[in-house]
């Protein structure tokens, strides 16, 4: 089997996790994709941070930074998703960032049509602006196929 | 400067990319970046790395540099499940990375031929990176594939794998090897090769895609001419020789070569690569082919603690006008798996007999560059490589670490 890759915005979400907890986090993940890939980066534990990758979060305890890994703005209004817990548990959403939002997908949606009209030169020029506005924050962050929120306990902060 | 210096610095500057597990850093690259993942990267970093000091060995005869080639090797001992750790260069942190697992085995093969008895256990690392992943993942009864589930083809890093079988079939005294598998390599990358010497740089489903990349162009040439070495049929020879034609074609501005050339001839010619022209003047060099020019462009990236920067308008990737202005801070950043092939290259037109000064790098290297069009300054010393604008910092890995710990919104960027 060759080694498989997740796709760039899960790349993105998941090295940004790796580098803001130093490799260092509790990981609270349901599917094995999200907890494999976040163990390859992150293998040591720390109790005073968590990782919170969808599904259903058991608050055995209140970790001083949670960082929260959900989908895009639309699903983000359904009440089970995890943003939507992170008030009422004590938290502050300190940074909100967004991954593959409205501009990297007109950029790739340019690069197929490119590809297509067999503008292969134009086709990776697109690529490469893609990649230039592949990170969103504010309204456009929850525009976004994936958004991560970085929140850190009131009373422990 | 003279050479001698030029590689004293550059060594003292690798020295200090080094960390427990090998030798470290983030990437640029045309495809991908590995800003955040800076991590000891087994790749093809250590094809140039370890060749580059056994080259010092062979012409200074001084220990130090065999030892270092020695603990280069001693790195690439850590195979799991028989591939080489972080092997993904740009795509990192995976192993499985092609060409760069089989650029490993070459740096190891090269330095077990150094060692000869002594140097058994590198021979078998990398017969059983060749054998796991490449033999009984990759082969297909007819070629490698670069990926196991459809035809696929990429006549670069078939070639960097031939480069590692001949050598594999030389220490083992297996030819069958080479009758099996190389053979039939070769003739799929001259199935790549159109009538002016440029190679497709893949193909899918037997489909060639319309990528044509001189450098990788130029890094599929050893190959040839160890296939005309073994063989003594000339197409292999002619193949070399107008591969590099082609590739030569598209020098940029008297700098370096083009990044990427499609149909009709329409070129995407930044970022141009300058410390991985070190690949090009030694392919050159086995063509017997003068490309000063590129000399004098390798040795004006020379940067005062003795790194070499990676590229010339990056900051032009996606307009492709001439760059103008600060150079990007990819320009700037160096890594070591584009200054290897530079490292090989001058130690290669070292003079035998020559010492190895004492470094003169400086302790800290500052330059002004840009990112994403605003101003900034580059600060790399011993302990790490940091990015400013202003007074704030946006960007810093500490060189023991494997992940970056400050990483701007404008410097997340895949």
């Amino acid at each position: 089997m060759r080694i498989e890759r997740p796709s760039l915005e899960y790349q993105y979400l998941f090295d940004y996790c790796a580098s803001v907890t130093q490799g260092q986090a509790q990981l609270i993940a349901e599917q094995a994709f999200f907890l494999n890939e976040l163990k390859r980066r992150i293998p040591e534990t720390d109790p005073q941070t968590a990782i919170w990758v969808e599904g259903n979060y058991r608050q055995e305890s209140s970790p001083k930074r949670l960082i929260v890994v959900q989908p895009g703005w639309l699903v983000s209004l359904l009440p089970h998703r995890p943003s939507r817990k992170l008030l009422p548990d004590g938290y502050e959403i300190e940074k909100m960032i967004g991954f593959h939002g409205w501009r990297s997908i007109l950029w790739s949606q340019l690069f197929g049509l490119a590809r297509r009209v067999g503008r292969f030169d134009l086709a990776d020029r697109c690529l490469q602006a893609m990649r230039l506005s592949y990170v969103e924050q504010g309204l456009a962050a929850r525009l976004s196929t994936l958004v991560v929120l970085v929140a850190t306990h009131k009373e422990q902060a | 400067m003279h050479i001698a210096q030029i590689i004293a610095n550059l060594d003292a500057w690798f020295d200090s990319m080094r960390n427990p597990m090998g030798y470290a850093g983030p990437v640029v690259h045309w495809w991908q970046n590995s800003l955040q993942f800076a991590g000891a990267a087994h790749d093809w970093r250590y094809e140039g790395i370890i060749a580059g000091y056994l080259n010092l060995y062979q012409r200074t005869e001084d220990p130090q540099w065999l030892n270092k080639a020695k603990r280069a090797g001693n790195d690439l001992l850590r195979l799991e499940d028989g591939n080489f750790r972080h092997s993904s260069f740009e795509l990192n942190p995976y192993a499985g990375g092609t060409p760069h697992e089989a650029a490993c085995d070459i740096g190891l093969l090269l330095l077990a031929k150094t060692l000869q008895n002594e140097g058994q256990i590198y021979l078998q690392a990398a017969e059983q990176n060749l054998q796991a992943f490449y033999i009984q993942r990759l082969w297909d009864g007819s070629s490698f594939r670069e990926n196991p589930s459809i035809p696929s083809f990429v006549p670069n890093k078939a070639a960097t794998l031939v480069e590692a079988l001949f050598l594999l079939a030389e220490l083992t005294n297996d030819e069958a090897l080479i009758e099996q598998y190389v053979l039939p390599t070769l003739q799929q990358i001259l199935t790549h090769q159109t009538p002016d010497g440029a190679i497709y740089q893949y193909s899918a489903n037997g489909e060639f895609i319309n990528w044509l990349m001189p450098y990788y162009v130029v890094r599929a040439i050893p190959a040839l001419l160890l296939g005309y070495q073994f063989t003594q049929d000339k197409t292999y020879e002619t193949a070399a020789q107008s591969a590099f034609d082609f590739a030569w074609r598209y020098l940029v501005e008297g700098k370096g070569l083009a990044q990427i050339v499609y149909p009709k001839s329409r070129v995407n010619s930044y970022p141009i690569w300058i410390a991985a022209v070190g690949d090009v003047l030694r392919i050159a060099r086995l063509l017997q082919r003068d490309v000063e020019s590129l000399k004098t462009w390798l040795l004006a990236g020379i940067q005062a603690n003795g790194s070499i920067r990676t590229a010339y308008g990056f900051a032009s990737a996606v307009r492709q006008h001439k760059p103008t202005g600060l150079p990007d801070f990819r320009d700037v950043l160096p890594v070591c798996g584009w200054s290897d092939k530079a490292f090989r290259y001058l130690t290669e037109i070292l003079p035998a007999g020559e010492t190895i000064p004492s470094s003169t790098a400086a302790s800290m290297l500052e330059v002004p560059c840009s990112i994403r069009g605003k101003t900034a300054l580059y600060r790399e010393d011993q302990h790490a490589m940091a990015l400013y604008q202003g007074d704030v910092l946006i960007y810093r890995w500490c060189k023991g670490q494997e992940w970056a710990e400050t990483v701007s919104l404008d410097l997340l960027w895949k």
